[in-house]
């Protein structure tokens, strides 16, 4: 049986044109969110993660433009939803906790102005006395107390609480898909454990699928089911969170998983990715990671691979990662 | 409460601060002014001249030959006992009386060209910021370009000469008519408004184009903060987020600007005032300068100081009030 995919990204390019050039920041992207799954997105920053994930709520930001592409929902391509019909797609099918979390609310309403707003902008005829009770569940879920908290003005919440808050938020409307933008940087470890095991009980609980954009490698061995590896505008690996882990193929995501701290216990070959990250506005030819890649071959320079199946459930794109070649992932 | 206490306190010190501040400066004018005046006295009553000299120097509370801290201490008796001293150029004028004429006239001409000027920059700035480009836009730009070219007294000199010579619609000068009887009545009302169209025009014009781009500035800024992104991907509708997100932010900083300009307009525009003959604390101003009427220039500096330090208070109390981010301090 074919897993079921709730968001399928294709061939999806944005750019952004800045003094200098115009980058890709998205690049021919092909992607897929599995119903029900954790898929993690990781790359270091200036990726593209947030850009792909915007795309996703067709929230491109104002000086970004799509070039070609599109980006399925249940059939129906987000990115040409407009005006009341793109409104209500928004937060009603698909949440997003922004990486900017801890400024996403207005400064002069309160939690329970911020949550009755949005739930009457999706449901006109909905009563306030009927829906307190929900956000009440909803704030208790999140380890919070509803009482208080509804009260509050978002200057008057900790890090940790505002976060909380927005998971709960992102659940008002029980959407089918939530995406998280790197949810925890702004938190010491222990409430970073803390919200992920919140999140980890919310997805147990509502089966919800969930996009976790992190750079943070040992983020995803805890929560994510599903993994895929950005670098500079393009997808380069995908997969089951076992088999990436287990038979890494691409150069770039071996790096990042092996010099990610304490994950695997191989301090043998632990080393730091070499180079510095691509300037995206003027992009190597050919892959963008052979200036850094210790297999880099001939072929590298001059083409860019495409992402190929390998495995069951494993895709990469990657000249030298196919069977029988040099970095190779099932020898 | 704590808040409000420290505010007063901190507006008490300045209003110190400013009493001997103005002193200060007035006095070390050079010359001695009550000198001719005690002179002409003296040979008018077939006095001494000691004898005029301190009768001159007790009538002004003014007396420049005492030593500086003395004087000092005269004078907040004075100010103490709400006396300031009488005009120079009209010994029966006290200037306490000047005040009570002119100050009402200038809050009445100010608080209407601010209210007015305030909405309309409000509503158009917010309006430019939603709207890039088009016709409004470029519209709006080219009239705050303009108006600002132009010192606000040029203005008052075309509206008058438009208004009141060539097409005779407004008095030349004067706060109502001599026809009518002040009060509560409907001829009187009518008349002090028809009086102040030009005065409260001409400020308008010229304060409207700074509030657009203030808030244009404001909002702008607004629209790019991650709450109305936030906003945005929650599916909130744009006549909200534009009402709810940018505009009540975005307003915040403006009223509180709005209160301190209210102080600051106290001092009415001399020129604009003078323009039209509008005897409020502007043409007082400038004709107590002209005329080197320094006690009286000094009590006018003095009360349109404690209004810009009351407006600053108000601003202070009005901001704690609208931004829940200020009450917890
Ligand atoms: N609003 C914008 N204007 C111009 N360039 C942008 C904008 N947003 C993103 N970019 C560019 O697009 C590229 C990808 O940015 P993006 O924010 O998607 O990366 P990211 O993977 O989310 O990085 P991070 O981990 O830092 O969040 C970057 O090079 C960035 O400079
Ligand atoms: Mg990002």
């Amino acid at each position: 049986m074919t897993p079921k995919n709730i968001i399928e990204v294709r061939d999806l390019t944005v750019e952004f044109k800045k003094p200098k050039g115009s980058l890709l920041a998205v690049n021919h992207v092909d992607f897929d969110l599995r119903e029900g799954s954790v898929t993690a997105l990781v790359g270091e920053s200036g990726s593209g993660k947030t850009t792909l994930a915007f795309t996703m709520l067709n929230i491109v930001n104002t000086t970004g433009k799509i070039l070609s592409g599109s980006v399925n929902y249940n059939g129906t391509d987000v990115l040409k939803l407009k005006g009341e019909q793109l409104r209500r797609y928004r937060w009603k099918e698909i949440s997003m906790i922004f990486q900017s979390a801890q400024s996403s609310l207005n400064p002069l309403m309160t939690i329970q102005q911020h949550f009755w707003e949005t739930y009457l902008v999706h449901e006109p005829e909905a009563d306030e006395k009927k829906v307190i009770p929900r956000f009440f569940r909803l704030l208790e879920d999140v380890m919070l107390d509803p009482d208080r908290v509804l009260k509050l003005y978002p200057h008057e919440l900790s890090g940790g609480m505002k976060q909380r808050v927005m998971i709960a938020f992102s659940m008002l409307l029980s959407p089918r898909v939530i995406i998280l933008d790197e949810p925890t940087t702004a938190l010491d470890v222990i409430t970073q454990d803390y919200i992920f095991s919140i999140l980890d009980k919310i997805h147990n609980e509502t089966g919800i699928s969930m996009l976790l954009l992190t750079h943070d490698i040992g983020v995803v061995a805890k929560v994510a089911d599903r993994i895929a590896v950005m670098y500079a505008g393009r997808i380069v690996e995908v997969g089951d969170i076992f088999t990436v882990f287990r038979h890494t193929a691409h150069p770039y995501a071996k790096a990042l998983i092996t010099t990610a701290p304490s994950l695997l216990d191989t301090d043998k070959d632990k080393e730091p990715i070499k180079g510095s990250p691509p300037d995206l506005i003027d992009l190597p030819p050919g892959c963008a990671f052979h200036p850094r890649c210790p297999y880099a071959t001939e072929v590298c320079r001059e083409k860019c691979p495409a992402l190929t199946m390998i495995g069951e459930d494993h895709y990469v794109a990657c000249h030298n990662s196919l069977p029988g070649k040099g970095a190779a992932a099932y020898e | 409460m704590n808040y409000f206490l420290r505010k007063l306190g901190t507006s008490l010190l300045n209003l110190i601060a400013v009493v001997v501040t103005i002193f200060i400066v007035l006095h070390m004018m050079p010359g001695d002014i009550i000198e001719p005046m005690a002179r002409e006295e003296a040979s008018r009553l077939g006095i001494t001249y000691e004898e005029a000299y301190e009768r001159v120097a007790d009538r002004y509370n003014y007396n420049p030959q005492e030593p500086i801290y003395q004087q000092l201490v005269r004078y907040v008796k004075g100010l103490l006992r709400g006396d300031l001293g009488t005009s120079m150029l009209n010994p029966k004028n006290t200037v306490v009386s000047i005040l009570s004429v002119a100050l009402p006239w200038t809050i009445f001409v100010v608080s209407i060209s601010l209210i007015i000027s305030f909405i309309l920059g409000m509503q158009l700035g917010a309006l430019m910021a939603i709207r890039k480009r088009g016709i409004i836009n470029n519209s709006i730009t080219f009239y705050v370009t303009i108006v600002s070219a132009i010192p606000s007294y040029i203005i008052a000199i075309i509206l008058s000469i438009i208004f009141v010579y060539q097409l005779r619609l407004f008095p030349k000068s004067g706060v109502y008519s001599i026809d009518v009887t002040p009060g509560f009545n409907m001829p009187f009302i009518l008349s002090v408004l028809h009086y102040s169209v030009l005065p409260i025009t001409t400020y308008v014009i010229t304060s409207t184009g700074g509030w657009i781009l203030n808030m244009k500035g404001s909002s702008v800024h607004v629209l790019g903060s991650d709450y109305v992104f936030a906003a945005q991907a929650r599916g909130i509708p744009e006549k909200i987020i534009m009402r709810r997100y940018m505009k009540k932010n975005a307003m915040i900083p403006m009223i509180t600007i709005l209160a301190m300009a209210f102080g600051g307009m106290i001092g009415g525009a001399p020129l604009i005032e003078g323009q039209f003959q509008y005897l409020g604390m502007g043409a007082y101003l400038a004709k107590a300068l002209g005329e080197r009427d320094f006690i009286l220039y000094q009590g006018l500096l003095l009360c349109i100081s404690i209004s810009v330090i009351l407006a600053n208070l108000v601003a202070d109390l009005l901001y704690s009030k609208l931004d829940p981010r200020i009450r917890l301090e």
